[in-house]
């Protein structure tokens, strides 16, 4: 079954697109099939809450404004860190919103995007960028936009005439396809079997491994195949970092045994995407961010929300929406004129996760179903 | 038993003895004696005596008062009945029987020792660096500047608060303290000048002989010229190198003076020093000689509670306070005659081991006040005498036989309360009160010690000689052999205006002329000299303003009646410096009736006295642009002037209620002279009711507290996200935003509710877990409970709040209460005082000079602001547009009250707009206070629901991290211990052993290939240590629990060649509490630990640079070319 959607490779009539219409009423692009499975309304209000408030509503486009205007030429982002991981990010923040990624305000940028992400992929080795966060990163846009995305103009006809550029006119699922090859084989040569920055790394921390991980669910969720075994090596990874309290280790052995509520809400999202939320792990790191829902983190805020707001969507819809609230709020304050939210990473990524962050009210990425 | 002696007489000292009545221990094995002092002329008691002896006994505060009592009984039996009968009380040593006498001993000021009115207020506190103080003789005083002014006897003065300038007859002045910059010369007067020319009256002028004749003396004065003394008004010329030679004139800089017990005791203050601090104490850095004048000013607030010691010692043996035992003091003391008077008494006297003499001085209110004495010390003879400032002894004290050497320290030591040391002058003083001579010569004494007497004739400028005549042949003295001229037959002056004082210490008596101004400031002109005649000079004399010290005008001249009751002036301007009686006031052409919406100075012309000028005319419209639309005229004054826009003040129209004293406190306060400090005022202090808890009342009517301090009586209809909706009778106003809003009473607590502080703290704690998350409300349930949290809204039924992101429902008719916390409120950490206890109460006790600074209001720009508050505690703040007066009164009352002059009416409303409440007219007759500018926020903080505002909880702090002060890695215990020794296998073959590296410098670098910081911070480790010179330092990386594969590798990939150790489990590690890596050990060449840094970094490595150069003794160990 894999098989074959991996071979439509123009997939916009696919069940998750399908899906994915049907949560965004006001689509304008319906088709038929989307017709054909209207999800039940009162179960859509059970599961999903109320409409998005519209203060989020004009929050997120004034951060979505600010990503467009600062995109390159190329389709990436400069002025902080920049890479696959980065473009990455800013694509699944415009994914996320809702806006149809063919023919919506944000189309253009999308698609600069996965021609920028697609570019920057080693042909032979599939690796995206310059470190496995931008490949982990990657990854995730490319899984996400893979299906959603119109793929019949991503290569304009004439664009460029070197060789090597028209070999890395791939399509997005032969990019995904590559780079879920890649991160696989990171695996295979770590004795850890997670991930760090280098590809050939023979340690692993929390963090990067987060990223990757993320991103070759969301792979397998879009119908790349991922052996289970692999997924399980990483789930054994994070179980192996998890304390019995919930607190989750930076990386084996010594260090990183403070609080870092980025870390455990990491290892909790992994087990709820793994569909791993029988381990006691996953029940204590779980219960841990319940528990500190007030939590502030000294550092990394900007990384942290993007995670802790996908664990707690994950684990607890009801803890969520409690936190959401105060996100809101805090994000209401911390907002630039420019519609940025900047870290120290720079201005899109810092915007990036804190849109993606936000997203978890319109939970349009099919990485967010529960 | 000692001896004492108690002046009752100045000129028969009566013998007394002293009867100890109690002292108790100190710590320091001392005793402290009270002891009483009985003689005819009262009975004084000091609460506090310090010497050695081997008594024990307890003091209570009882036993003290008792045996006082039964002291006072004793007198009539013991004292001297004949001395008695003669009525001694009454002729007693200056010691002022009737409060009302009090105003004519000494200086004039001292009226205000007897005086209720404060007087001292914020003469401290400067808006615009060193401000002059104008007295008036009802106790009013107006910060400001002398102004040019043609007319004699009127002081023409600005006042600060004020854009026109007022005139004050002399009649109504007390004095005048002018500021002193600090770039004033101090050394004054100048090197160049030879004499001091000392004239009837006691004044003085600094100066060189230029001319003598039989009538006149010519002098030449710097900032004056040549002066013309007439000869029978001069009493002596002195050599300034001499007898009469200035020692220190000030206080002008705090440098002059050692502060005790640090600098920040004291401050400067236009040319005072100024302490509140209880035991503050001054020395001064010049010397006293054996023989000393000592003219001092001093001034207190609430009650003046000093001792002055001269001639203290400075023994090696002695502690401060034991040398101030032994010297000539003044203090002031209880007096159990006067304790009901609330007054005490100011007391000379001398202590030593075998005797003691006391004297009483004058009486002091326990309030506000000011003294000015001048002491004669003769530490050779073993006296010191007590002049008032116009030369009336007071008192005097002998040390009697005990020779000691005489001391040169004076020390100044506040004992309580706020004291300012206002000016004191010390001199040489030649140990006689005046030489007498013969009727008509005059005596030349020589420097050489030669006396020459004989007529005066002439000064001969040519040869420099002062001419005799004889009966043969005349004699001459040359000038610059002469040490002192003394005249005879010196007339007296007549009664005179003013006594002047100025900063080169020259001293006169004489009328104002004028003032004329000299440079242009703004849109006035400055004063440039201030113009005055005596009979004793022969022409007018110009004093530079700026030379002006002090100017007092003289009781004599003053206005018998005062400024004289005024009726409808009764309210009160105060603000820094400035407390004015006085009336709000209208242009008669302009208030009354005015219609509504027209400015009542909209530009018309208007012949209005104002003191701009000489003219009397002048545009009304013509206004400065800071003058705001409230005019003020002074009580005695004829003209109003407006008061500035940018002011802080607030005009009193009714002082509130005393507030009652807790009969709990009162049975246990001690009062403020018999505390003593050590063991017995600890007892006091745990003894008297501490009151822990807050009592918590609060007003049963709603109410609404703003953060500007406006209290709007209101019914609160609902709150949402927006703000509040209210119901209000005052206005038709219904909303105001959240964001100014402090408090909400909703209704009355079912009981009284009694708040501990430690609860009250805890409610006002944030954890720093919600940092990021602060709670905005805090709710108050009607029978007492408190919630946090956030408020969602209110309706008539119900509140929502959201407590720690949890929906909560509350009704609303449980809510007594609710207080909004602000973020900006968080930031500032320091919580004000004031208590819930007070919401709602209309008592309102804040000062002007509260330590709050308004913070807002200083920058806050456009137009006057101004809070009427009621005296039911309802406030409300507007921008005034304009006052009026209302003619609608009856014409008797008119003529009482509202008809100020011809020109000016009394305000009886303020018309203006509200920023929350919109258009307001607020009657006069009902407020109690206007609050203007600033003021508003200086009493805002004050009040009660101000001072509920979160504060962040402490933050934790990391050891050995982000404390400056601290050398970093040495936070460790193992720090300066000996390394613990070990042995571990390297990695391709061999041993390290510690031990073998004594004499060099280890570092041990912890570390693991999985450890990212660790693996960017070794090679620069590794470079630093190649960069130090020699081989002295030894780099050993301790690799933690790793395959020796592994190592090898990562080294590789790294391109790294270390020393590397294995330390496979982890045993090493322990011993040097490895917990987080990288971590880096520095080995001193003794084997000792010298650092222990966690972390990696730029910061570890500097830090470790820092620590190797240290060890090596290494200057700029850098290489060349780095």
């Amino acid at each position: 079954m894999h098989h074959s959607r991996l071979n439509s490779e123009h997939g916009c009539t696919s069940k998750r697109l399908a899906m994915r219409l049907a949560v965004c009423l006001p689509m304008v692009c319906f088709t038929t099939k989307v017709l054909a499975q209207p999800v039940p309304a009162p179960l859509f209000r059970a599961a999903y809450g109320e409409v998005v408030p519209r203060d989020v509503r004009e929050m997120v486009d004034r951060g979505l404004q600010y990503l467009v205007k600062t995109q390159n030429e190329s389709g990436s982002w400069a002025g902080g860190q920049q890479g696959p991981g980065v473009t990455g990010l800013a694509l699944l923040a415009m994914l996320a919103s809702g806006e149809d990624p063919n023919f919506g305000r944000y189309s253009q940028p999308i698609r600069r995007g996965l021609r920028n992400i697609i570019s920057a992929q080693n042909a032979d080795t599939g690796y995206l960028g310059s470190s496995m966060y931008h490949h982990g990163f990657g990854m995730l846009a490319l899984a996400e936009a893979y299906g959603a995305v119109d793929e019949r103009n991503l290569w304009p006809t004439g664009q460029g005439s070197r060789q090597d550029q028209q070999a890395n006119r791939r399509s997005v699922g032969q990019a995904l396809e590559l780079a879920v090859r890649a991160a696989l084989t990171s695996q295979k040569k770590n004795p850890l079997g997670a991930w760090r920055y280098s590809p050939d790394a023979t340690d692993a921390d929390t963090s990067v491994s987060g990223a990757v991980l993320v991103g070759l669910l969301a792979a397998r969720n879009a119908g790349i195949e991922v052996p289970d075994a692999a997924m399980d090596r990483a789930i054994a990874y994070y179980t192996s970092v998890t304390s019995p309290s919930g607190q989750v280790a930076y990386s084996g052995g010594m260090g990183g045994f403070n609080e870092s509520i980025a870390r455990i809400s990491i290892a909790s999202l992994v087990y709820s995407v793994a569909r791993r939320k029988d381990l006691p792990q996953a029940k204590a790191t779980s219960k841990y961010l319940r528990e500190r829902l007030e939590a502030t983190p000294h550092a990394y805020k900007e990384y942290t929300r993007y995670y802790q707001s996908q664990a707690l969507f994950q684990t607890d819809l009801e803890a969520w929406q409690k936190w959401n609230k105060r996100l809101v709020r805090q994000l209401k304050k911390a907002q630039k004129k420019d519609g940025s939210f900047p870290d120290q990473f720079g201005g899109a990524v810092g915007t990036s996760m804190t849109l993606l962050a936000l997203a978890l009210n319109y939970r349009f990425l099919p990485i967010y179903e529960r | 038993m000692m001896n004492f002696r108690i002046d009752t007489n100045w000129a028969a000292p009566l013998a007394c003895e002293c009867t100890r009545i109690a002292r108790c221990e100190t710590p320091a094995n001392e005793l402290a004696i009270s002891y009483s002092l009985a003689g005819a002329s009262g009975t004084y008691y000091r609460s506090r005596w310090r010497c050695r002896t081997n008594y024990p006994f307890l003091i209570t505060r009882r036993s003290v008062l008792l045996v006082a009592y039964l002291l006072v009984a004793w007198i009539p039996v013991v004292g001297d009945q004949s001395l008695k009968a003669q009525g001694l009380q009454a002729q007693g040593p200056q010691v002022v029987a009737d409060p009302a006498d009090s105003k004519t001993i000494g200086n004039p000021r001292q009226a205000d020792l007897s005086g209720d009115v404060p007087v001292w207020a914020n003469l401290g506190r400067q808006i615009e660096g060193p401000v002059s103080v104008l007295y008036l003789t009802d106790g009013d005083r107006l910060a400001g500047r002398l102004m040019p002014s043609r007319q004699q006897n009127v002081l023409r003065w600005q006042g600060q608060a004020f854009t026109e300038p007022f005139d004050f007859a002399l009649e109504n002045i007390s004095a005048v303290q002018f500021a002193i910059s600090g770039h004033v010369a101090q050394q004054v007067p100048s090197p160049a000048v030879d004499f001091g020319f000392e004239l009837a009256g006691g004044d003085l002028l600094y100066g060189n002989l230029v001319g003598l004749t039989a009538d006149k003396v010519e002098l030449e004065v710097p900032g004056l010229g040549r002066v013309q003394v007439r000869r029978q008004y001069l009493k002596q010329i002195v050599r300034r190198q001499g007898g009469g030679e200035l020692i220190y004139l000030g206080p002008t800089q705090s440098t002059d003076w050692l502060a005790v017990p640090s600098a920040t005791a004291w401050r400067e203050d236009a040319g005072h020093l100024v302490t509140s601090r209880q035991g503050a104490m001054l020395r001064g850095n010049f010397s006293l000689p054996a023989r000393a004048r000592i003219e001092i000013e001093l001034s207190w607030e609430k009650e003046c509670n000093f001792v002055l010691a001269l001639g203290a010692t400075e023994g090696i043996l002695e502690t401060t306070e034991e040398a101030l035992d032994r010297a000539f003091r003044l203090e002031v003391w209880e007096d159990q005659r006067l304790s009901l008077r609330k007054e005490n008494r100011l007391v000379a006297l001398k202590e030593s081991d075998s005797e003691a003499d006391v004297a009483g001085l004058v009486r002091l209110k326990r309030a506000a006040g000011r003294i000015h004495l001048i002491l004669l010390l003769d530490q050779t003879e073993g006296v010191l005498r007590v002049l008032s400032a116009a030369g009336q002894p007071l008192g005097e004290v002998r040390a009697g036989h005990e020779q000691t050497e005489p001391g040169e320290r004076l020390w100044l030591w506040n004992r309580g309360g706020r004291l300012c040391l206002e000016g004191i002058r010390v001199s040489r003083w030649d140990g006689s009160f005046s030489r007498r001579t013969s009727d008509d010569q005059t005596i030349v004494e020589r420097l050489a010690g030669s006396a020459v007497m004989g007529t005066l004739e002439r000064f001969d400028v040519d040869t420099g000689e002062l001419v005799f005549g004889g009966e043969q042949d005349p004699q001459r003295v040359r000038l610059d052999e002469v040490a002192a001229v003394r005249f005879s037959q010196v007339r007296k002056l007549p009664p005179l205006t003013l006594h002047v004082s100025f900063q080169d210490g020259c001293r006169f008596h004489g009328e104002l002329l004028k003032v004329d101004g000299n440079r242009r400031e703004g849109n006035h002109l400055a004063a440039g000299r201030f113009w005055m005649v005596s009979p004793a000079v022969a022409q007018p004399l110009a004093w530079p303003v700026a030379q002006l010290r002090s100017l007092v005008v003289l009781p004599a001249a003053q206005s018998p009646t005062g400024v004289g009751k005024h009726r409808g002036f009764t309210c009160r301007l105060e603000t820094v410096g400035t407390q004015l009686h006085g009336a709000l006031v209208v242009p008669a052409s302009a208030g009354v009736a005015a219609p509504a919406g027209s400015k009542n100075l909209g530009g018309e012309e208007a012949s209005i006295p104002t003191n701009r000028g000489e003219s009397a005319a002048r545009p009304v419209g013509s206004l400065a642009d800071n003058a705001s639309c409230l005019h003020w005229q002074p009580r005695g004054c004829s003209a109003a002037s407006p008061l500035k826009q940018s002011v802080a003040a607030r005009i009193v129209y009714r002082d509130p209620p005393a507030p009652k004293p807790k009969a709990r406190r009162k049975k246990g306060k001690p009062r403020p002279q018999s505390l003593p400090p050590g063991v017995w005022g600890a007892l006091m202090k745990a003894l008297a009711n501490q009151d822990e808890t807050t009592a918590h009342k609060v007003s049963g009517s709603p109410m609404l507290y703003l953060r500007s301090g406006d209290t709007i009586p209101c019914e609160v209809t609902r709150i949402d996200s927006e703000g509040i909706h209210f119901k209000t009778p005052l206005s038709a106003v219904r909303f105001v935003s959240h964001d100014q809003v402090k408090a909400a009473v909703l209704a009355r607590s079912l009981r009284k509710i009694v708040l501990s502080k430690a609860k009250r703290l805890r409610l006002l704690t944030l954890p720093r877990m919600q940092q990021e998350n602060p709670p905005t409300h805090l709710i108050c349930s009607v029978t007492g409970d408190y919630l946090r949290g956030r408020l969602l809204g209110m309706d008539g039924q119900t509140l929502q709040m959201e407590v720690r992101l949890e929906a909560v429902s509350v009704p609303r008719a449980q809510v007594s209460h609710i207080i909004w916390f602000h973020e900006d409120e968080l930031a500032d950490t320091e919580m004000a005082g004031t208590e819930w206890a007070e919401i709602g109460q209309s008592t309102m006790t804040q000062k002007l000079d509260s330590t709050e600074e308004p913070k807002k209001a200083a920058s806050l720009p456009g137009p006057l602001r101004v809070q009427a508050v009621r005296g039911s505690g309802v406030r409300m703040t507007f921008v005034p547009q304009r006052s009026v007066a209302d003619d609608k009164i009856s014409p008797l009352l008119r003529e009482a009250t509202n008809v100020v002059s011809a020109h000016w009416r009394h305000a009886t409303a303020l018309m203006g707009t509200s920023p929350v409440l919109g258009d307001c007219r607020v009657e006069l007759k009902n407020i109690d206070r206007l609050l203007l500018g600033g003021a508003i926020e200086q009493e805002a903080v004050q009040l009660a629901p101000q001072g509920w505002r979160l504060r962040h909880a402490q933050q934790l702090k990391i050891a050995g991290a982000g404390s400056s002060s601290r050398i970093p890695g040495t936070a460790s215990a193992l720090v300066g211990r000996s390394a613990p020794a070990f042995e571990l296998e390297l990695l391709g073959g061999g041993t390290f052993r510690l031990r073998d590296s004594v004499g060099k410098v280890v570092v041990l670098d912890f570390w693991a290939s999985w450890c990212g910081p660790c693996m960017q911070t070794m090679p620069r480790v590794k470079r630093l240590i190649r960069e130090l010179p020699g081989d002295q330092v030894q780099l050993v990386a301790i690799n933690l629990q790793e395959m020796p594969d592994t190592i090898t590798s990562t080294l590789q990939r790294h391109g790294l060649e270390m020393v590397v150790a294995l330390d496979p489990d982890g045993v090493v590690a322990e011993k040097y509490t490895v917990t987080a890596i990288p971590q880096t050990v520095v080995i001193d060449q003794q084997g000792n630990v010298a650092r222990l840094l966690v972390g990696g970094g730029t910061q570890l490595v500097e830090q470790l640079r820092e620590a190797l150069e240290g060890l090596l003794g290494v200057d700029a160990a850098k290489p060349g070319g780095d």
